[in-house]
């Protein structure tokens, strides 16, 4: 009993040097480091907008660095940004899991001098320098509705295939899909609404099930990049 | 012809032997021994990552890479309690979220801040006790029952959230987040007082005892006349209290709530547990091996975030350190026995 608690106090000794050591030095100021964070790396739509920054930025003499959680989860996503902070990079682009969850950690950022940028999905506006939009919120979910209507003939069921249940943006561009479909076509009938988790494979396991489960589906709507067929 | 068999390794080292050597082979042996192999990797890993990266040692680099560590630490160490009696938590990811969306809930209501904590701690409790009734009562297994809890839970969370996110807590609950003692954030705090308790627990009561006779022989447990259903019970109930605890930190730290919030803390604790030198079959439990366990996980993706290196490439990095620390503390112990 003596042998294991003097070895457990040694080694509970070394962890508190651990943290002692911890606030020696201050966090140097990177001037020229871009940095730019996707709501999860290895997706086409990400690579294909990381690739235009890369270009962009080595344009105008920036150092450019690219990463991001693994999966579409906002607990990760910011657990990537808090490790981010200490390098203060000159900017911080964010394309936002969730809108709400991201804040904190933002609003830290630009306390520390960091500009931030968010893209493709914004987070809560007092906590962001800028926002990029590839489209406004509206005008992308009442688009796609009209199409799906068109090729429906506007009647019919059909289903959407999204990313995450909880993805911000996915969720306001669902709610207007479907306040189009209800002021415009009656006709039309939205059966269910499942998430593929921005998974090909688990998108493609989803459309079979919907197939299955509703015979008369005349239409789908793939609500994020890795619901539609590559 | 000697009677007894021969006892090996057990057997206490000769006193010519030298002292330093001695104490080697008496570590070796000791149940922290691969708690130890992992602190001392981790250590390396950290002076290689501050060579490499300045920021790595900044006090705000520790601030905020110990607020994750100390949520997955709480949810761990309810893991150790529940694979030290021979089971497993699959829901705990699940449990964190639901208990998440009924303190958000209660918000919108405009519950005061005690009374949010206090339904998370609740929610937490009562989605535990489940597990621990089917669990220690009905007998079934426990990857079957936490298996169909883990969707049970997050469907029920997403179900009174419809999958939205809920934001616009009170100040009050987003202090254990913002406040500091000392340069330690809170929940760094929190973590070391259930560390504290958690000891206590395993160590000076029969509760203790009890977990880890259960998880390395249920039979025979069952058969000396211990509680065996009542433990099973407590120990996935403290294990729902410790997820509730989990998700108000992570309420606070994220300023939001959402059904899918603790995902990844599953496996998380289940990695720490097992990194801590705890075998996944039960009937032993390292509270310093879980410790260092999560410890080591969040240390070297933060460290690897800092060094640049590309993010498949941490996942597959920590995976390496991990299978390493493993793999050292078997071999070096294999070898003290076969001396």
């Amino acid at each position: 009993m003596m042998r294991r608690w003097s070895v457990q106090s040694v080694a509970l000794v070394l962890t508190s040097l651990l943290f002692c050591t911890s606030c020696s030095r201050l966090p140097r100021n990177s001037a020229s480091l871009f940095v730019m964070v996707p709501k999860l790396v290895g997706i086409p739509y990400f690579n294909a907008a990381r690739d235009g920054a890369a270009v962009e930025a080595g344009h105008l003499g920036l150092q450019f660095f690219y990463t991001g959680p693994t999966a579409a989860d906002a607990g990760l996503q910011v657990d990537v940004l808090a490790g981010l902070l200490p390098r203060h990079p000159a900017v911080l682009a964010v394309s936002c899991d969730d809108a709400n969850a991201v804040a904190p950690v933002l609003r830290r950022a630009r306390r520390y001098g960091i500009k931030v940028l968010t893209w493709d999905s914004d987070a809560t506006p007092d906590v962001r320098d800028w926002f990029v939009t590839q489209v406004e919120d509206e005008t992308l979910g009442r688009h796609v509705m009209d199409v799906l209507a068109r090729e429906m003939g506007e009647h019919g069921q059909f289903a959407i295939i999204t990313g995450s249940l909880t993805a911000s943006n996915l969720n306001t561009w669902l709610y207007w899909m479907k306040t189009e479909q209800q002021q415009k076509y009656p006709g039309m009938h939205l059966v269910a609404v499942v998430p593929g988790n921005d998974d090909q494979q688990q998108s493609f396991v989803q459309a079979q099930s919907l197939l299955q489960a509703y015979p008369n589906l005349r239409g789908m709507i793939g609500n994020s990049s890795a619901a539609p067929p590559p | 012809m000697n009677s007894y068999p021969p006892v090996g390794s057990l057997s206490p080292p000769s006193p010519a032997r030298p002292l330093a050597r001695r104490s080697l082979e008496r570590l070796k042996l000791s149940a922290n021994f691969q708690p130890i192999v992992v602190i001392i990797l981790v250590m390396f890993f950290s002076i290689y990552a501050g060579y490499r990266n300045g920021d790595f040692w900044s006090g705000l680099n520790w601030q905020l890479l110990v607020q994750p560590l100390a949520e997955a630490g709480l949810v761990s160490v309810g893991m150790m309690f529940v694979i030290a009696s021979g089971g497993i938590d699959l829901s705990v990811g699940s449990i964190v979220g639901v208990s998440a969306i009924v303190a958000a809930l209660g918000a919108h209501h405009g519950w005061p801040v005690r009374g949010m904590e206090a339904a998370a701690l609740a929610t937490g409790v009562i989605c535990g006790a489940f597990n621990g009734l089917l669990i220690g009562w009905v007998r079934l297994s426990p990857i079957l029952v936490t298996l169909g809890t883990m969707i049970l839970f997050s469907g029920i969370g997403l179900a009174l959230s419809s999958g939205a996110s809920f934001a616009g807590f009170p100040d009050g609950l987003l202090w254990w987040n913002d406040a500091a003692v000392f340069g330690f954030p809170v929940e760094i705090l929190v973590f070391f007082v259930v560390i504290a308790i958690a000891g206590i627990l395993l160590h000076a009561t029969l509760c203790g005892q009890y977990v880890v006779a259960i998880g390395s022989n249920g039979e025979a447990a069952r058969y000396s006349g211990f509680p065996v259903r009542l433990t099973l019970f407590a120990v996935y109930s403290l294990q729902g209290l410790l997820c509730g605890a989990a998700g108000v930190l992570l309420m606070a730290r994220l300023a939001s709530a959402r059904a899918d919030m603790g995902q990844g803390l599953m496996l998380v604790a289940i990695t720490a547990v097992v990194l801590g030198g705890a075998p996944i079959e039960g009937g032993f439990a390292s509270l310093l091996g879980t410790v260092a366990g999560v410890s080591a996980f969040y240390i070297m993706q933060n460290g690897l975030l800092l060094l640049g290196v590309p993010a498949f490439v941490q996942y597959a990095l920590t995976s390496a350190l991990l299978l390493v620390a493993v793999g050292i503390g078997n071999l070096m112990r294999g070898h003290g026995e076969e001396e």
